[in-house]
């Protein structure tokens, strides 16, 4: 568990990231500022876990990266999903539903 | 590997441009540019954590941060060329002999015989129970009983020393070589690589007038002619027909036996052994004898097999037989078991050299880590995780490991060229050391091996960093150097500890050896130049043995500079003895077994005097002992004090028949001083001398005593004996003194290895103390310089340092007493005369070491004298 809120639970990182890239491509500031928005502010990501996690899922194929223009014409690195992402993404989502729905009977039967 | 690079520049240019985004938006928000960037600074920790962070998470990146390492740890020992070489150079000394021991014990202890499936290989000799001996040599009845009976081997076959005149060519010359029963090569597995090998019929008396020879013979005495099968050669006066010669990598016996009558030489020749089988010759031990195993026999079957025929013939022939035994060996123990244990102590004692260079450069490196304390520091905070610095210096070290082994490896090379240089004649197998890949795998082992055990030093004192004292400690470090100095003591204290065991090892073998060289022989070796002959045994030479010796010595006395002549068959220390039983008139004994029993000496009319034996009782032989005069003998003190005792054996009577038979006297007319006849370190045997003119034969060895040098009369000499036969070969011709060295070879060998090893180790021992003190000193400069301004006499800092120095040394000397005390047991083999533990060596190897501890702590100690206390108080 999460000692402070606000901290990511363990794992979940990846996929609020491969949510964000399946949206359309983005760079790595904006992945972070998007996480912290969508979550309403509940979630703050730290840079470090942040590339980490980018280097992780770079690696196993799910996103790609490639050095574009930002709306600032400052070079940045975007990040895109693959196909292979797009599966694993949807795949995490239901497997995320099912976890969260017996959690919550967990939770309501005590 | 530009990969990584490449993505260490992207990471940062994201990083980066992800810091300005964030401050921007900041600033967007009215922040203003200073506070932005401090927020996002915040926010975001420091940039070059992450960046360590990211590097460090994936699994590819644990290869490139290795090479990363590695040209860290590369960079670091260039910027440190003095530091690198030392090391370096000292781990390839410590790596180089122990490769070069390490390779001779391989060839000699490890490798197989250069014979097909050699390990099934046996040697087969007798033990002589009552008497506690081993017989190397069998008879050819009991060989002939064993090959029939047992059912264990494929083969047995017997060999037998043999010499032989070759004449009939430009230069007469003598061949060493074997007499071999026809199967012998197919036991071995060999096969000519010309002609071919014995028939069994060729393995007969009369019909055995065929030669092989060896490679190298063939070689240098017949230019290599492949016509050269087919030809015949006069060979002691007779025909042979040469039909095969062995492949260049074929030697048999693998080592000559100490006991042979042949110097050791390879073998040149063989020719079929040829022996009439004669029933009452069972006490006639003069064939080796070899089996191959069946394949499915085990030793242990083998030995059970030959026991019982051994019994069965015990029975039979109780005479001969009673109480003798069959040891079945297999080959390369019979080969090697002699140096066994000698090698096995060799590879000890420098395995234990390289324990001190460990220490030594584990000592160096810790030196070193005082000074780079910062760095870690600094690499830490900047998120460099502990496994990272640890995997750094081991990298470190692993890289002079590495580089010490491969120096190490040109280096054994030398030591192997030096070792088989420096080693005796006799050592078996030596010839075969070579640095081979079993040899690389052991260097690269003990290579990584002392990289990670030198390694692990400073390893060990960099885990519990605290960062903040060395980034704040400029001159007092004291906090951490406590821990520091007691490590490296601890270190240097197994040095000195480590070297005291050797030191005192060599030490004891030194004493050995001085007490060796001082043993009384019984003759004077100086000046006497030996010459070998061997009277071809044919008919057709025109003069029989005693002809021959009494012109050619004849001739040699007459030689200027010469001052006497005489002769022996079996020469003191040449490793040729022969014996055997004989009966005490009115001392009967039932057979063999009971006999007394003595070496025999066939000697010429001016022997004793010309060794300088002197006599106790009696007279010398003379002219007039000769052929059908009354027979007599000289006895040496042993025999007389152990079968007359208390009695005055002049005018006794003695017979060599023994049992039954009717015996026939002889009388024995003098008693001569005990010669140490097997070399120094052993006790006189009993030993019954019989004149050569009522004993004439073909071997002996003519001794000349000389004015001067004697090595200027062997031209001389060899022109008086082609002068009497211009036919007649030399074996060779050696001086005494030679002889002597040879005999003490071994010995003098395995004392400067380990002399020079001990010598290795006290050399890196005090280099530990010496540097340990130096950097003491470096340390307390500014507590001297302190203690200096309040008046402190020089005597007093002096004190304070050797104080420390000597505590070391004799911590160490008190460890390595002890270590010694369990150590020497195992050189109890080597030693001769001195005990393991002798109190004098002990306590005079101690005191040496000490004494050099103390010089090692002056040198630094009058250092601290010169501390300017003003230089070094403002240094702080």
């Amino acid at each position: 568990m999460p000692d402070k809120p606000g901290d990511l639970v363990q794992g979940t990182l990846d996929m609020l990231i491969l949510k964000t890239v399946a949206l359309e491509p983005i760079h790595g500031y904006g992945i972070a500022i998007r996480i912290e928005q969508i979550s309403k502010g509940v979630f703050k990501v730290n840079a470090g876990s942040l590339f980490v996690a980018f280097q992780r899922l770079q690696r196993d194929g799910l996103i790609k990266s490639e050095w574009k223009a930002t709306e600032n014409s400052r070079r940045a690195k975007y990040y895109v999903i693959t196909e292979k992402g797009r599966k694993r993404l949807s795949s995490e989502t239901r497997e995320w539903g099912k976890q969260v729905a017996a959690i919550a009977r967990i939770l309501e039967a005590s | 590997m530009f990969r990584k690079e490449q993505v260490g520049r992207e990471l940062d240019e994201e990083l980066t441009g992800f810091l300005e985004m964030a401050t921007e938006e900041k600033i967007k928000c009215g922040m203003s540019r200073e506070d932005a960037r401090r927020e996002v600074r915040l926010e975001m920790g420091s940039l070059e954590v992450t960046k360590e962070v990211v590097g460090t998470a994936g699994w590819e990146s644990f290869v490139e941060t290795w090479w990363q390492d590695l040209r860290f740890a590369a960079r670091m020992l260039r910027t440190n060329p003095g530091f690198t070489t030392v090391v370096v150079f000292t781990l390839a000394l410590g790596i180089g002999a122990n490769t070069a021991i390490f390779s001779v014990v391989d060839a000699v202890l490890l490798r197989p015989l250069p014979y097909k499936d050699s390990d099934r290989l046996v040697q087969l000799i007798e033990h002589d129970q009552k008497r506690g001996v081993d017989l190397d040599w069998v008879s050819f009845p009991n060989f002939r009983d064993w090959a029939e009976q047992s059912k264990s081997f494929e083969q047995m076959a017997a060999y037998k020393f043999h010499v032989l005149n070759l004449t009939n060519v430009s230069q007469a010359q003598v061949l060493f070589g074997l007499k071999v029963s026809a199967n012998l090569l197919p036991a071995l597995g060999a096969h000519p690589i010309l002609g071919r090998n014995f028939l069994p019929d060729e393995d007969r008396p009369g019909r055995d007038h065929e030669i092989i020879l060896s490679y190298a013979t063939w070689r240098e005495s017949f230019e290599a002619d492949p016509q050269e099968i087919g030809r015949t050669l006069t060979l002691n006066g007779e025909p042979y027909t040469v039909i095969g010669v062995m492949p260049p990598q074929f030697n048999f016996p693998p080592k000559v036996p100490i006991t042979s009558s042949v110097p050791s030489r390879r073998t040149e020749f063989l020719i079929p052994l040829g022996l009439a089988f004669n029933p009452n010759e069972r006490d006639w031990n003069m064939l080796g004898i070899i089996g191959r195993l069946k394949g499915d026999i085990e030793l242990e079957q083998a030995r059970a097999d030959l026991a019982t025929i051994a019994r069965s013939l015990a029975q039979q022939y109780p005479d001969q037989n009673q109480q003798i035994q069959v040891n079945v060996e297999p080959l390369l123990d019979q080969v090697v078991g002699d140096v066994r244990p000698t090698l096995w102590v060799f590879l000890g004692a420098i395995s234990l050299v390289l324990l001190v260079v460990c220490a030594n450069i584990a000592n160096l490196l810790l030196a070193r880590s005082t000074i780079r304390q910062k760095e870690f520091a600094v690499r830490t905070s900047l998120g460099a995780t502990r496994l990272r610095l640890l995997r750094q210096l081991l990298t470190e070290s692993l890289i002079l490991a590495t580089a010490g082994g491969a120096f190490g490896v040109v280096l054994a090379y030398g030591g192997v060229v030096l070792l088989i240089y420096l080693s005796p004649d006799a050592f078996p197998r030596l010839r075969d050391v070579a640095v081979n890949g079993r040899v690389l795998g052991y260097t690269f082992f003990i290579s990584v091996l002392t990289g990670v055990i030198f390694g692990f030093a400073p390893s060990w004192e960099v885990s519990p960093v605290d960062l903040s004292q060395p980034l704040k400690a400029q001159g007092a470090n004291s906090t951490w150097s406590a821990k520091h100095l007691h490590l490296r003591s601890m270190l240097v204290i197994s040095e000195v500890a480590l070297s005291l065991a050797l030191l005192i090892g060599a030490g004891l073998m030194l004493k050995s050896f001085v007490r060796l060289q001082r043993v009384d022989l019984g003759f004077r070796a100086q000046n006497l130049l030996t010459l070998w002959t061997v009277v071809s045994e044919s008919k057709s030479v025109p003069l029989q043995p005693a002809g021959f010796y009494r012109q050619a010595w004849e001739r040699i006395q007459s030689l200027p500079g010469v001052k006497a002549v005489g002769a022996i068959d079996n020469l003191p220390l040449s490793g040729i003895h022969g014996g055997g039983p004989f009966t005490v008139q009115g001392h009967p004994t039932e057979s063999d077994v009971d006999a007394p029993s003595a070496y025999r000496c066939i000697v010429s009319v001016n022997y004793f005097r010309t060794m300088g034996i002197s006599f106790l009782q009696g007279r010398e032989f003379t002219e007039r002992d000769r052929g059908g005069a009354l027979t007599v003998l000289i006895i040496n003190e042993t025999a007389a004090q152990r079968y007359w005792p208390g009695q005055n054996p002049i005018g006794s009577h003695l017979s060599f028949t023994v049992g039954r038979a009717q015996p026939t006297w002889l009388e024995i007319v003098g008693v001569v001083k005990d010669v140490l006849h097997d070399g120094p370190e052993v006790a006189a045997k009993p030993t019954i001398y019989m004149p050569f003119l009522q004993a004439p034969q073909a071997f002996m060895v003519t001794l000349v005593r000389t004015e001067s040098d004697p090595t200027l009369l062997t031209l001389p000499v060899r022109g008086a004996i082609a002068e009497v036969d211009k036919d007649q070969p030399v074996l060779m011709t050696r001086t005494m003194a030679d002889i002597y060295t040879d005999a003490v070879a071994q010995r003098r060998f395995n004392t400067a290895l380990i002399a020079s090893f001990g010598a290795l180790a006290l050399l890196l021992a005090m280099v530990g103390v010496y540097g340990l003190m130096a950097f003491a000193v470096t340390q307390r400069a500014h507590e001297i310089g302190v203690r200096v301004a309040l008046g402190a006499q020089p005597w007093d800092v002096l004190k304070l340092v050797l104080a420390r120095g000597l505590t070391l040394t004799f911590a160490g000397i008190a460890v390595g007493l002890g270590a010694a005390f369990f150590l020497t047991r195992f050189l109890s083999k080597l030693l001769f005369d001195v005990p393991q533990t002798d109190l004098v060596t002990f306590v005079v190897v101690s005191s040496c070491l000490g004494g050099i501890g103390l010089l090692a702590s002056y040198i630094p100690a009058r250092r601290a004298l010169r501390v300017d206390p003003m230089v070094a108080l403002r240094y702080e």
